[in-house]
């Protein structure tokens, strides 16, 4: 690990050697121009698009819905009801939009990704590279990073968006917080409800999956960038990588959905056994309230913790693999 | 063998004389958009108004009872669409090129920026005084509206079937129109002050890249990214403003079900009030970050790149000797 003093002497970062622009190899790579006009086309292109499709989504909603309502509304009253409708459209725009962008930016990784071993193994560089003092550990390492920087322009953008759709919801949340509970309840009994604390268990199951929410482009991106490195690993030209890395990236994209929408299913199965045993014909009775809950949300905090490891697992193992292969490779 | 003699490919001609096709290129497409840009902007947006507003209402439906009014009413509204919907497209594109060009314009040290600048927003005279044009159209459709619908000028008044609360309210209508006559006059010179904003904008965006590409889309995003934060204030700034009125009184408590009587928590007034405030904050605004843009831009033209720095200190510390530093590039024609 390497000191590098950042533009204010005060501030000191830690990163790994094989990160700094000191280091040969990241250097390289980091400056390095993308060979194909497109690809570097798409990718310097992809934070304005972004920017570019929420606005006008955006500013199409706000704009359409606000006069439609001027045009049929006939008192403020009628704006509480039109605000909530505004920001449900916005959050859902948005969630289609960094659903676009996300899968464009994972095609741009992979392609970025996929001929950063092979391309080396192609050209018969990877043996030249070997008998160097770096290790392959750095030289590794060094590439899967400069990737990494490549694309954080990108990143920010995605990640941008991920927190103004967040915002958006809990605008959202609020005002359904609103309506459900300041005008159909009296402060005493709001005030109790708060007491109880029955709010915890929501909020406990909620902090996994608001990490998990935030987490998912700078998550994608590791994990996305493995995938291109293991399938740069494993083929023998740019050619076969690139088609490898994206095959296999569908594979683990469809792989991952059947095993979600599968533990869902069981989970679900077996908490209803769980909490409704009379219903299901156990003859048991019902579960005390907070039992209930407690178990329920653990559960739903637990499945979101888990789907978040195993991201990190599969993002380790990919690594983990591309090492082990690059270790025999010759050429 | 014949002695044919070979053409000179593209290819072969020298680096000098292709510099200067393209950019005469290019000086010659700047022209055309210069001389051009005017009369095509005023034969699209009439010939639009006009096809638009005869296809859309050039014969009543048997069931209207006042043709006249149907058609007038029709055909404004029309127009207002039309002019309102290319302003816009023109106003978002000039902001976008300008910065762009801004971005562009961000090289060498600094000092000439200023200058460099002022040529941009000279080339983008034309294209801002569209856009007025356009404006002007807007302006001129509510003004006929106004004419058709409260006086006798062009014949007796038209029923424009506007909102109930415009025909109950006429000296609250007539405040807002008094405050409409200080927002339109911002209105019109906003073009200009947006060329200005987004050439400021994009010059200090422009100056965390050395290359061209990575500048312009560094310009864009900038660019995209301010109207994005202004769309955003809109909205978050309205459902949290609208939020905290709802948590401090309930509407449905004074809700009467009488379209007459209904609930307004503000008053015209007040809201033509608001309206100003907005109008001076943007305008604050624009102005003032500017300058400030522009002035970061220059230092940190002036300063070494941060890249630049560190290859320095890498160079320092490995004790191999300094390399030449990048000239500045101060001829504004290159």
């Amino acid at each position: 690990m390497a000191a590098i003093t950042s533009d204010r002497d005060s501030i000191r970062i830690r990163v790994p050697h094989w990160s700094s622009p000191r280091h040969p190899i990241y250097s390289l790579e980091t400056r390095r121009r993308i060979q194909n006009r497109v690809i570097g086309l798409l990718q310097l292109g992809c934070m304005p698009a972004i920017f570019a499709a929420t606005m006008l989504a955006l500013a199409g909603i706000v704009g359409t819905m606000l006069v439609t309502q001027m045009m049929y509304s006939s008192s403020w009253y009628d704006y509480q009801y039109v605000i909530p409708v505004i920001l449900g459209w916005a959050a859902g725009t948005m969630a289609l939009i960094q659903l676009g962008a996300g899968a464009m930016a994972n095609i741009l990784v992979i392609a970025q990704a996929a001929p950063i071993i092979s391309g080396e193994v192609e050209l018969q560089s990877w043996g030249l590279l070997r008998t160097t003092t770096l290790s392959l550990r750095e030289i590794f390492f060094a590439k899967y990073a400069a990737i990494l920087t490549q694309f954080r322009t990108p990143l920010f953008a995605l990640m941008l968006l991920r927190v103004i759709s967040t915002l958006t919801i809990i605008l959202l949340v609020g005002y359904s917080i609103i309506q459900d509970m300041f005008y159909y309840q009296t402060w005493a009994e709001w005030l109790r409800q708060v007491a109880r604390f029955r709010w915890l268990p929501v909020f406990v199951a909620a902090v996994p999956w608001l990490v998990f929410y935030a987490g998912q482009p700078v998550i994608q991106l590791l994990l996305n960038t493995a995938l291109g490195m293991a399938a740069s690993a494993y083929a023998r030209t740019r050619g076969q990588a690139v088609a490898a890395g994206l095959v296999l990236r569908l594979g683990v994209w469809v792989t991952t959905g059947l095993l979600n929408g599968s533990a869902i299913f069981v989970l679900n199965y077996l908490s209803s056994q769980w909490r409704y045993p009379s219903y299901v014909g156990m003859g048991l009775p019902y579960l005390p309230e907070w039992l209930d809950l407690w178990s329920t949300w653990l559960t739903v905090a637990f499945y979101g913790a888990s789907v978040l490891a195993a991201q990190m697992g599969m993002i380790l193992v990919a690594l983990g693999l591309s090492l082990r292969r690059a270790r025999t490779l010759v050429g | 063998m014949s002695d044919q003699t070979v053409p000179p490919t593209p290819a072969a001609a020298p680096v000098a004389t292709q510099r200067r096709a393209r950019r005469w290129s290019r000086v010659r497409w700047r022209r055309m958009v210069q001389i051009g840009c005017l009369p095509l902007t005023t034969i699209m947006a009439a010939g639009l108004v006009v096809s638009f507003s005869l296809l859309s209402y050039g014969a009543p439906p048997s069931w209207i009872g006042d043709p006249r009014s149907y058609i007038i009413a029709g055909r404004l509204g029309v127009s207002a669409a039309i002019l309102f919907a290319l302003q816009l497209v023109y106003h978002w594109i000039n902001g976008l090129l300008a910065a762009n060009a801004g971005a562009q314009a961000a090289r060498g040290q600094g000092r000439s920026l200023r200058s460099r600048l002022r040529i941009v927003r000279r080339r983008f005279l034309v294209p801002v005084l569209a856009t007025v044009l356009l404006r002007l159209g807007v302006v001129l459709v509510i003004v006929l509206v106004m004419l058709y619908a409260y006086t006798r000028v062009f014949g007796a008044p038209i029923d424009l079937s506007f909102p109930d609360w415009i025909e109950r309210n006429r000296d609250e209508v007539l405040f807002a129109g008094a405050m409409l006559a200080v927002v339109i006059p911002y209105w019109l010179i906003n073009p200009f002050l947006r060329v200005r904003f987004s050439t400021a904008l994009g010059a200090l965006a422009g100056t965390w890249s050395p290359r061209s590409d990575e500048r312009t889309s560094l310009a864009l995003s900038a660019r995209l990214g301010v109207g994005l934060v202004g769309v955003l204030a809109l909205l978050w700034g309205g459902a949290i403003l609208f939020l905290i009125m709802l948590s401090v009184s309930n509407p449905a408590s004074r809700y009467t079900y009488s379209p007459y009587r209904s609930y307004q928590p503000l008053s015209a007034a007040q809201l033509s009030l608001a309206a100003l405030v907005i109008v001076a904050v943007l305008l604050a605004g624009q102005v003032m970050l500017t300058a400030m843009f522009t002035r970061l831009a220059q230092q940190r033209l002036g300063r070494p790149r941060a890249t630049q720095r560190k290859r320095l200190a890498a160079l320092v510390e490995s004790g191999e000797s300094e390399k030449p530093a990048v000239p500045d590039e101060t001829d504004l024609t290159a």
